[in-house]
């Protein structure tokens, strides 16, 4: 048999880690054949770790070292021979070790046979790397500055700038940044390692070696953050950072969920649009007249007119139930807190029956639940009032909330007239308000969460005039003084009870107690208060995804006692000791129904009893006056019949549709009944609305909502005309064949909060009537405002800066036209009479106004301070060329020769604000 | 409609305020702030190119009963008027709230006689029809249904001439005449249900007349159209009550059925006050103690102590004041009278108020304490530039009398600033006062009017002229 020596070359690889080692598989093998071809590879069957050299270990020398090994028959290791090295030290070690290995020999021709290997022995340090532990020695929290809100996604950034300082490294410094880059919750990223802020902002760091650090945090809408910080050996560092928004204007953005758009006509505003228009004063509830289908107020008072209708048809909700006095002082700020709102929601129109007793809108406020993360809070003060809120958790379940604001009016209008412009008044004015708000929120399992909310405001006036002479001290001692004072104090609690996933009850209870007195010169008194209660319970049951069936209470009971002493007509001195029982009583029910996936349908029937009403009320739902049919034959209440439905053409396109019958209590409330100043025998008025709207979503942040409506009135209470007078003097002070038509056209285009830009263009095209009973025709109502634009915008400056704008063109109000006099009344009055045009037959000059607003926001470590100015009749400041006029009516000189109108100075409100 | 406004008369306003600075300072912050007018509300002065009225007054009373016959006077200071036409209407409408009135059934005075006094006034003497409440729209159904729930049974179903008429009769009845009072029993006892020689005869006739008389209570309106040469008109609409009230005075229903009488000016006068910015003024202001000089321009009393000039100086303020002294009241012996918070006194014979100052009088006498409320007199002052043509000269030439500078409040007080001239060519000027009175909460009460006018001379001194150019 031919005889052949054979020798292999093979390379083999292994790994030498510290004084561990590792063989891996021979991956090449190059074999030379001698007398017969080799039938074997040998096969290291004992590997042999090199020792890693300590004085290598901190150069963390690592590399492959080539060994020639001679293999003989008995897979010993005969010779062993360095062909390519890394280090001397290392290729010592790496050779001792691999002349003790051992191998199953070749086989050649079926013997064993010696040959030569290659072997590649690869040297790392993982072994001693291995040997790092875990331990944590840096965490912290990274909160927002000022709010200290905690930042969840924060990226953490760790940069070591000293990398020799920890000497207890064994190992290369990026051997060990490699090894801790794997631990669990940190990333090594070049050189940096990487950790991310959990939910609570909170983040943690293992193992990083001693020595100076660089911490350096980045985080959506925040700063850069960088810090130097020191990691000490043996001692674990925690720290807070707290990083700079880039905006904090969204600061107050309470998120509580985008409720689903069901009604037709339901405009949503949330807390950080309203703080950013200008002319409202950060004022929620005020915002609303800058919404389509609201009339704009005189001297921006507080009056909501809704679509044309009268001041009285539209209905205040908080939470529900009726708001005794939504404004102080009738418009100059609302009574509820609107730090203390989640949203503030206007139905202008064809709402649901889950509402009642009003002919035109609703405006519904919802009080937000507290904080629960911490504790929060502000302090505010401008030149009319001072305000503060607390809220936070208590525990786990419950949580808090509280406020109070008062005013300081009167010191400032002294301040400004006896200090600044050296005026001594005539007479003494101190008018104040106060509010205060608490809330309390417990849940009460997982399915039951129940809230309090403590609410009472107070608004005085005390007018005394030194010389006035005033009226008769049978009605009042006090004839140089003129008081009113208006208080409640109310408590609404709510009991939200998801029973299964599909039975959900939500019950409210509010309990009132209203007091107002008033007086005026020795000419009239009124106290009057009730001890008022309220009453709403909704039940819905889900059938299925598609079908809810809603069932409704809402019952107001008030009680309300009125004294009043007054003169009539005739200079008598009248007592009016009255009491009235005032509801209404109401239940409904409707369903949300979808029948297919992107219809909406949702009819519902409600039936409101009047028990301050003495009138056959009628019996089947009128969308009209229904005079051909006696429908009168019901009790002293009205039944309403509501469908409205919503059609989603597709994600971008909705149309909607909604009619509706609406009835309310006669208006002035109370007054119109009155035994004395009105007639008790009044039925309620009645009225129908018809909505059409599409909407369409132009992008993600702007879309458009345009809606058409035609609202009808009638058997509204009125006064009497001079012409029905002349044929019967005997009309009663009210009767109740009052009717009204309301016609428009709606548009909001609306621009969402974007990165720097939020605004909205409101127009209104309306025209409201009345039927004028001394002309026979209909006239326009006296607050029909034909063109109402409004347009709002606000961009956030560089600099923690914000500003706003409101541009408004409205329609002059309709008005009466007066002519020159040619009349002296030499009676009591002694003044001219103008002679009087055809009612409400023209316009007073359109209303156009540009109010700015601006804010500066400071942050600190735990505070955020807001610098605001916000001014109104802004083009005012720059000539005196244009005033719009801001009532129906005209100032006249003495025979009406000449005539100005009233407009509004430029008034700036200039405030601080402090959120901790 | 007349909206335009003159550049003159905005420039006139500029350059009066500039030169009346040191006496307008507050007010102007007043007004602006309050009123911001850009023109005056008011016409307190009196020019010559438009038809002016300082209004009615009415004789005897301010109130009149059906059939009675009264004197309206009316003043037209201004442009001289040529001719007054009369009308009047005695159902006026009010709404409940008295916001609103409607006049009905608007008639021309059928006058006894028209004294031509023009062009300054005219007096016209007329009789109140008799029928006045038989055919009166102002008597609402439910005031005749109240009235008649309150009278005997068979009065319910009388109608409103039926009760007009009984009132009528009864006001013509002299119930201290026992025949006339029994002719009147014999026309009606079966209806008051009431005879002679029942013991509650007064009493009945008591509540019956007090009803009727309460309801049987109108506010008429008198109209005076007077007509310049021009053709130029102004209406001028006067109020006058229509009761029988006057017809009981003599009566034991007097004390329930008041009478309201005419005021009386009985004097205007002038103080003139140390100190150039005297703002507000009251002669029982102790601080002006011996800072004051009064001069009378007209005294009803002692007509020589008035004077026809008076001297206008620097350091000095103006204010003219007037007095009415009509209020009056008796007292009886034996009744308290209040003197002030603390101190009561007890009269020991009749005694006759007459203080204008008071505003109310609480006494005690037998039937109890009680509070008998004063009228209130308000007065308004207006003038003519005599001197100068107060439509064309600038404002700072005229005389100027300054709304709302009095310490009585409103501009309706006694006493009111004048602001002399700076241009000594203005030296005649007539005041106007009219005085009327008010008091609140008597049914359907009249306004009782008293108008009276005085020219005053003006001499400027040196010191005056010097510091005003």
């Amino acid at each position: 048999m031919k005889r052949f020596a054979c020798m292999l070359t093979l390379a083999a690889c292994m790994a030498l880690s510290g004084s561990a080692q590792e063989l891996e598989p021979t991956d090449t093998a190059d074999s030379l054949v001698e007398q017969a071809p080799l039938e074997k590879e040998p096969v290291l069957t004992n590997f042999v770790k090199a020792t890693y050299p300590e004085a290598l270990l901190k150069q963390g020398i690592t590399g492959t070292v080539m060994l020639d090994l001679v293999v003989n028959e008995q897979g010993i290791v005969d010779s062993c021979a360095v062909v390519k090295g890394v280090h001397p030290l290392l290729d010592s070690a790496v050779a001792v070790a691999a002349a003790r290995f051992t191998f199953s020999p070749a086989m050649a021709g079926g013997k064993p046979v010696p040959v030569l290997l290659t072997y590649e022995y690869r040297v790392t340090l993982e072994d001693v790397v291995r040997t790092i532990t875990e331990y944590v020695n840096f965490s912290g929290r990274v909160v927002e500055r000022g709010t200290r809100a905690p930042v969840p996604g924060a990226l953490v950034y760790v940069t070591f700038r000293d990398t020799a300082s920890d000497t207890t490294i064994k190992v290369p410094f990026s051997a060990y940044l490699q090894k801790i880059g794997t631990f669990e919750g940190q990333d090594l990223q070049g050189s940096d390692l990487v950790t991310t802020a959990d939910s609570a902002g909170g983040f943690t760091f293992t193992s990083l070696p001693a020595g100076r650090m660089q911490v350096t945090i980045q985080a959506p809408g925040c700063e850069r953050f960088v810090e130097n910080e020191t990691i000490e050996y043996g001692k674990a560092l925690e720290a807070t950072y707290r990083v700079q928004r880039n905006d904090y204007s969204d600061y107050e953005i309470v998120v509580y969920g985008k409720a689903e758009k069901k009604e037709v006509a339901q405009r949503t505003l949330t807390l950080n649009e309203v703080k950013k228009i200008p002319g409202f004063g950060g004022d929620a509830v005020k915002v609303i007249q800058a919404l389509p289908g609201v009339a704009r107020a005189a001297f921006s008072m507080g009056s909501i007119i809704v679509r044309g209708a009268g001041t009285g048809d539209t209905h205040f909700y908080v939470d529900g139930v009726t708001i005794p006095i939504l404004f102080h002082f009738g418009g100059l700020i609302s009574t509820y807190n609107s730090n203390a709102l989640a949203s503030v929601d206007l139905y202008p129109g064809g709402f649901g029956t889950r509402y009642g007793s009003a002919l035109a809108g609703v405006v519904e406020l919802t009080g937000r639940r507290p904080k629960t993360d911490r504790v929060h809070g502000y302090l505010d003060a401008n030149l009319f009032d001072a305000s503060c809120l607390v809220e936070g958790p208590i525990s786990e379940k419950a949580s808090f909330l509280v406020s109070a604001r008062r005013s300081y009016i009167a010191n400032m209008l002294s301040f400004f007239l006896e200090k600044i412009a050296h005026v001594e008044l005539p007479f003494n004015v101190v008018p104040y308000y106060w509010d205060y708000l608490a809330r309390l929120d417990y849940d009460l399992t997982k399915n039951q969460h129940f809230y309090c909310t403590l609410f009472g405001a107070q608004d005085r006036l005390d007018l005394v005039v030194n010389e006035v002479r005033g009226g008769s001290s049978r009605v009042d001692e006090e004839t140089n003084r003129a008081t009113t004072d208006i208080s409640f104090n109310m408590a609404i609690s709510g009991w939200d009870w998801d029973l299964t996933s599909r039975l959900r009850n939500e019950l409210r209870y509010a309990i009132c107690d209203l007091t107002e007195q008033s007086k005026a010169f020795g000419y009239f008194t009124v106290d009057g208060g009730a001890l008022a209660h309220y009453i709403r319970d909704q039940f819905s049951m889900k059938f299925s995804e598609a079908f809810t069936w809603n069932l409704g209470l809402d019952v107001q009971v008030i009680p309300y006692d009125i004294d009043l002493t007054t003169l009539n007509a005739k200079n008598e001195i009248v007592r009016d000791s009255s009491h009235l029982d005032l509801g209404p009583y109401g239940v409904y029910t409707g369903l949300e129904w979808k029948p297919v996936k992107r219809l909406t349908l949702m009819p519902g029937l409600r039936f409101d009893y009047y028990p301050e009403l003495i009138y056959d009320g009628s019996v089947v739902p009128e969308f009209w006056n229904y005079r051909g049919f006696n429908n009168n034959r019901g009790i002293s209440g009205e039944p309403s019949l509501r469908v409205s439905g919503r059609y989603e053409l597709n994600d971008i396109h909705t149309v909607k549709l909604s009619a509706g019958t609406y009835n309310e209590t006669p208006q002035p409330l109370g007054q119109a009944i009155d035994n004395i100043w009105g007639n008790p025998s009044l039925p309620a008025p009645k009225g129908s609305q018809y909505v059409a709207g599409y909407e369409w979503k132009i992008t993600d942040l702007i879309h458009a909502d345009l809606q058409t409506y035609f609202n009808r009135q009638w058997d509204v209470a009125r006064t009497p005309s001079s012409r029905e007078l002349a044929i019967d003097p005997s009309l009663p002070t009210y009767i109740s064949n009052g009717k009204a038509r309301m016609g428009g056209m709606e548009l909001m285009l609306k621009h969402e909060q974007g990165q720097r830009f939020f605004g909205w263009l409101a127009y209104s095209l309306s025209l409201s009537q009345r039927w004028d009973y001394q002309n026979e025709k209909w006239t326009v109502y006296t607050h029909d405002q034909t063109h109402n634009l409004q347009l709002i915008g606000s961009y956030k400056l560089p600099l923690q800066q914000e500003t706003g704008v409101r541009l408004r063109y409205v329609t002059g109000d309709p008005t009466t036209p007066l002519y020159p006099s040619t009349t002296f009344n030499a009676g009591m009055a002694r003044r001219y009479e103008p002679n009087v045009g055809e009612y409400n037959s023209d316009r007073v000059d359109p209303y156009i106004s540009f109010d700015v607003r601006y804010e500066k926001t400071f942050t600190y470590n735990t505070w955020l301070w807001h610098l605001y100015v916000d001014v109104t009749h802004f083009e005012n400041l720059f000539g005196k060329g244009y005033k719009s006029p801001e009532m129906g009516q005209y100032r006249w000189n003495y025979d009406y020769n000449y005539q100005a109108v009233f407009s509004d100075v430029t008034r700036p409100a200039l405030g601080i604000r402090v959120d901790f | 409609m007349h909206t335009q406004k003159t550049n003159t008369s905005r420039c006139a306003t500029r350059l009066f305020i500039r030169w009346r600075i040191p006496y307008m300072l507050q007010a102007l912050l007043v007004v602006s702030a309050l009123l911001c007018e850009p023109f005056p509300t008011r016409y307190d002065r009196i020019e010559d190119n438009a038809v002016r009225s300082t209004g009615f007054t009415y004789y005897p009373y301010a109130e009149g009963a059906p059939g009675d016959t009264i004197r309206i006077r009316a003043f037209f200071p201004g442009k001289p008027v040529t001719s007054v036409s009369w009308q009047m209407s005695y159902s006026r409408v009010f709404n409940v709230y008295a916001s609103r009135d409607t006049v009905l059934d608007v008639f021309d005075i059928d006058a006894i006689a028209v004294s031509d006094r023009l062009p300054d006034s005219v007096d016209i003497t007329f009789a109140i029809p008799e029928s006045t409440f038989f055919y009166t729209k102002a008597i609402l159904q439910q005031a005749l249904d109240l009235c008649k729930s309150r009278l005997p049974a068979g009065m319910r179903n009388m109608t409103q001439q039926d009760l007009a008429g009984l009132l009528l009769d009864f006001g013509n009845t002299d119930l201290g005449d026992a025949a006339a009072l029994a002719a009147f029993l014999d026309r009606w006892s079966a209806t008051l249900d009431v005879t002679m020689d029942d013991p509650a005869l007064m009493e009945t006739l008591t509540e019956v007349g007090t009803a009727l008389l309460y309801t049987f209570s109108v506010s008429g309106v008198v109209y005076a159209n007077a007509t310049a040469g021009d053709g130029s008109r102004l209406r001028v609409k006067g109020e006058f009550t229509i009761r029988y009230n006057r017809r009981f005075q003599n009566t034991v229903l007097a004390p329930l059925v008041p009478v309201n009488r005419n005021p009386a000016l009985r004097w205007v006068g002038m103080y003139t006050v140390q100190g150039s910015n005297v703002y507000s003024f009251s002669p029982s202001d102790r601080d002006f103690d011996g800072k004051v000089t009064f001069s009378y321009l007209y005294n009803e009393l002692f007509p020589d102590s008035a004077v026809d000039t008076v001297v206008i100086d620097t350091g000095y303020s103006y204010f003219l004041a007037a007095d009415s002294g009509i209020m009056s009241y008796t007292l009886h012996r034996g009744d308290s009278v209040q003197i002030n918070d603390t101190t009561w006194l007890v009269l020991d014979h009749d005694t006759t108020i007459i203080d204008t100052a008071l505003d109310r009088i609480t006494f005690t006498n037998s039937s109890g304490r009680d509070t008998f409320e004063l009228e209130t007199v308000y007065f308004d002052w207006q003038y003519q530039n005599l001197a100068l043509d107060s439509v064309t000269e600038p404002l700072d030439s005229l005389l100027f009398l300054f709304p709302g500078s009095t310490n009585g409040g409103g501009g309706q007080s006694s006493i009111v600033k004048m602001l002399p001239s700076l241009d000594p060519r203005m030296n005649r000027a007539r005041i106007w006062v009219t005085a009327y009175d008010y008091l609140l909460g008597e049914y359907n009460r009249p306004s009782a009017f008293a108008t009276r006018n005085v020219e005053i001379g003006f001499s400027y001194t040196a010191a005056y002229k010097n510091a005003r150019q």
